[in-house]
């Protein structure tokens, strides 16, 4: 038992940090994505024991943190609120700690699609490999690096569509 | 490596360890700049994407752990104390509850609403009982595994609808398959077959017990009854 708790007590010093900003960016939301991380971290300690290597144990959180945000939209189907205001308004709430250039990609971050903003997000929070991310995803290689391109891409013409304008306006 | 496929590697992984990629870099100074120029745009998209973490998360997730597991302990001592009570009588009493209206229930229902209502102990069991340690709690009933019918991963009398019966759990091929035993002079009224949404079931009459069998709707029971009936004998 104590070494279970040890184990446990390692994997959230490790990694609580990446799993709760994946879950922000999945979520848009502080409260939302805490409660989500709270719950992944619960569900890991009860399976603890099938969690095998601790090399792939970052992944395994990643899988089941996708799998309870996926459990909380089939709860709250019903009352769903419009997600774009909503992250409009929670990114304000991160003005002070971020600058002005940091803001304006983060609002880039949130104007991409989710398939092409979740690998982007598991390659540079997660720091994985295209071929994790293809398994965490369950998509070939191949997909995931052409999404990988075109949400960099993406982001790139738009903050430089934005800049352009901003010289235009200034 | 033409430069569409440079330039495409390069922007789905800036720091890509790819062999042909270092290598064009290594031929030109361009392909070079525009890595570095990659790689800094992803330095400010790995900054952008730092968002706080919540002050104290840490301590917090393990916090909650430890409550979590002093629960279980408590739940699990109490279990040990008393063997029929806790867990399974809250169950048993849930679906008492529930049945109150409709006393006089065929013994179907009886059964779908006690896996239903113990769902979670279903798929959470994993004990892995011996034919002789059914056999002493099936003794009750009268009733004897001549061999194990398989992995039993629980084990227990239960309350239903007031009676004492004996639920037992097998895991095989076809996934997890309860059986109930309940004394032939309780009230209940004999369906031979039922089911609903997610299970489905059959019941045996014996002349000292009532057996039903229930197993998830999408992998039929099979043979398992058949295996139960010739397996179980019961005293005369």
């Amino acid at each position: 038992m104590a070494s279970k708790q040890k184990r446990y007590e390692a994997l959230v010093k490790a990694y609580h940090g990446d799993i709760y900003r994946y879950a922000y960016w999945l979520v848009h939301d502080k409260d939302i994505a805490e409660d989500i991380v709270q719950e992944t971290f619960l569900r890991a300690w009860k399976a603890l024991d099938s969690l095998e290597e601790e090399s792939k144990a970052k992944a395994w959180l990643i899988t089941i943190l996708r799998r309870e945000n996926a459990r909380r939209f089939e709860r709250k189907q019903l009352n769903l609120v419009d997600i774009d205001d909503h992250a409009v308004a929670d990114i304000q709430g991160l003005t002070n700690e971020a600058s002005m250039e940091q803001q304006l990609i983060r609002r880039q971050i949130l104007k991409l699609s989710d398939e092409y903003r979740d690998p982007l997000l598991l390659q540079v929070v997660g720091g994985f490999s295209g071929e994790e991310i293809a398994d965490i995803l369950s998509l070939n290689k191949n997909t995931v690096m052409t999404r990988l391109f075109r949400a960099r891409n993406q982001l790139k013409d738009n903050l430089e569509t934005n800049q352009t304008m901003g010289q235009l306006n200034g | 490596m033409d430069d569409l496929e440079f330039r495409r590697t390069v922007y789905a992984d800036p720091h890509t360890e790819d062999a042909q990629v270092k290598q064009s870099a290594e031929q030109d100074k361009g392909k070079q700049a525009f890595i570095d120029d990659m790689r800094a745009f992803d330095g400010k998209l790995a900054n952008a994407l730092k968002v706080p973490v919540p002050e104290n998360l840490c301590e917090r997730l393990i916090l909650r752990q430890s409550l979590e597991s002093h629960k279980q302990d408590r739940r699990r001592t109490r279990w040990h104390i008393a063997m029929a009570a806790s867990v399974a009588f809250a169950v048993g009493l849930t679906v008492h509850m529930l049945y109150q209206p409709f006393a006089g229930d065929s013994i179907g229902t009886y059964s779908l609403a006690h896996v239903n209502h113990g769902i979670d102990h279903l798929y959470n069991a994993n004990e892995n009982n011996s034919v002789d340690q059914l056999n002493v709690k099936l003794a009750r009933f009268g009733g004897h595994f001549n061999s194990a019918m398989g992995k039993a991963i629980f084990s227990n009398y239960c309350d239903f609808a007031g009676v004492t019966s004996l639920h037992l759990i097998f895991e095989n091929e076809l996934g997890r398959i309860s059986v109930f035993v309940t004394p032939a002079d309780a009230d209940f009224k004999f369906v031979e077959d039922f089911s609903d949404e997610h299970f489905v079931g059959k019941a045996l009459a014996y002349e000292r017990a009532m057996v039903t069998i229930v197993g998830d709707k999408d992998k039929p029971l099979g043979d398992f009854t058949q295996r139960l009936k010739d397996n179980i004998s019961w005293e005369i």
